[in-house]
């Protein structure tokens, strides 16, 4: 069955093409849940309410550009609108220049778990800045007409959001306890 | 050492491409979810399916009890009344028509007689239309919207009655017309005994017509001849119990309205 096929059936509210797509695609939007959540529970329940959307607004989608695009897109949207409705608690100290250049070695090897558990530990403003601007390629002016802060905001930050995660990743160095993924 | 890295492309190596399988749970309950949301639509049309069969079998029955009453109640007894006179007077006027030649008492005798049973029948359809006017008048609290159709209907059935009777006494000359004009002065009289004493004067002529018809055939014993001076009569008296007859109509829906 094509990916059109599939979609359309979907688009019927077939729960096979339902249950199918949602086979196909979850692993991948569940990593998205990962990193803009706070914990693997909330990434869990983002999934589901996402996924429930997507079969909501699936018959928005118009066959342009990729599906799975849309798809990230969708669930991405939906878990900002979350940290939308909440306050930003954490207090951002707005003076702190952009620091472009954190370098960290290579040869670091860091487990796919502390790598996500150090994201989620972040801030909430700081992970959603740092997700979407390092990992889905977003420009700082559409985050901050995403998350309604100005483009200086996003970029301090990102920066801040940075220099937390390089000193969690060397202070690991070393540290044997934690497994390493090769 | 080694090299050294900007730190987003490190993230983005490690985070970018990477995929996890969700818990089982999570489809388990997104599935019933998507379920829930099913039922709800498929509940709210078999709501309202149902919902209209049984508005519309409300409506029906209101309509129909409303109006088998007003039938069953009004129409029945007039309608028996017009039966009854029509059937009554056909057979005279067949026992009339063999008796015309043969110049019979008994015959004489048996319109004496008969006259009185009329009388009673006439009495017994009377009551029969007070008790209809009685019920009408019960219903009448029971039933405010539905009094303007049952005064309709009366005055319809009434009307009905006046032209049935008018044909009557065209067609059947003589005998038939002694019963209707009893008939007529019977509620007439039992009706004024209620109402105003207006009419009567009418009455009162009524009456003497009545009286004259009514001697003229006792006294003579010849059929023939009673037919003679009764068939001048009918226009006269077609028009005074015409009159009459339209009376009591009036009379009936003015008890109706009180």
């Amino acid at each position: 069955m094509s990916i059109e096929q599939l979609i359309n059936d979907c688009k019927k509210k077939d729960i096979k093409a339902q249950e199918q797509l949602y086979r196909q695609y979850a692993p991948k939007l569940f990593s998205v849940c990962l990193k803009y959540s706070r914990n693997y529970n909330e990434a869990q329940d983002n999934l589901q309410d996402g996924f429930l959307l997507i079969f909501e607004k699936i018959n928005l989608y118009s066959f342009k550009g990729s599906f799975e695009g849309w798809l990230k897109r969708v669930m991405i949207n939906h878990i900002l609108q979350l940290y939308r409705k909440q306050t930003f608690l954490s207090i951002v100290n707005e003076e702190i220049t952009e620091v472009v250049d954190v370098i960290i070695e290579d040869e670091v090897t860091v487990s796919l778990d502390y790598l996500l558990k150090i994201i989620q530990q972040l801030p909430d403003r700081y992970r959603l800045i740092f997700n979407l601007f390092v990992i889905d390629g977003y420009t700082h002016q559409e985050i901050a007409d995403l998350l309604n802060i100005n483009i200086g905001t996003s970029k301090s930050n990102l920066s801040r959001a940075r220099l937390i995660l390089k000193d969690k990743i060397e202070n690991n160095i070393g540290n044997s306890s934690i497994p390493s993924i090769k | 050492m080694s090299d050294k890295k900007n730190i987003d492309t490190f993230f983005k190596e490690h985070l970018a491409h990477f995929e996890i399988n969700p818990p089982e749970m999570a489809w388990e309950n997104i599935e019933v979810k998507l379920n829930e949301k099913k039922e709800k639509r498929r509940i709210v049309p078999l709501w309202l399916k149902y919902s209209g069969i049984a508005a519309i079998l409300f409506i029906g029955f209101g309509l129909y009890t409303t109006y088998f009453n007003k039938n069953s109640v009004v129409n029945h007894p007039i309608v028996n009344q017009q039966n009854r006179l029509p059937n009554h007077s056909k057979e005279k006027e067949v026992a009339n028509s063999s008796s015309d030649k043969t110049i019979n008492k008994e015959v004489v005798i048996q319109n004496q007689d008969k006259p009185k049973d009329k009388t009673d029948v006439i009495r017994s359809s009377n009551v029969s239309l007070e008790k209809t006017i009685n019920t009408n008048l019960a219903n009448k609290n029971l039933q405010n919207k539905g009094i303007a159709v049952l005064n309709d209907k009366t005055k319809a059935s009434s009307s009905n009655k006046k032209t049935l009777s008018s044909k009557e006494l065209i067609t059947n000359s003589n005998v038939s017309l002694v019963p209707n004009i009893l008939s007529n002065n019977k509620t007439q009289n039992s009706n004024k005994a209620n109402l105003d004493s207006e009419k009567e004067t009418t009455n009162s002529v009524l009456n003497t017509t009545i009286k004259e018809v009514i001697t003229n055939r006792l006294n003579k014993t010849d059929v023939g001849a009673t037919n003679l001076t009764i068939d001048k009569i009918p226009n006269n008296v077609n028009t005074k119990t015409g009159l009459a007859t339209s009376e009591i109509t009036k009379k009936i829906r003015k008890k109706l309205k009180k």
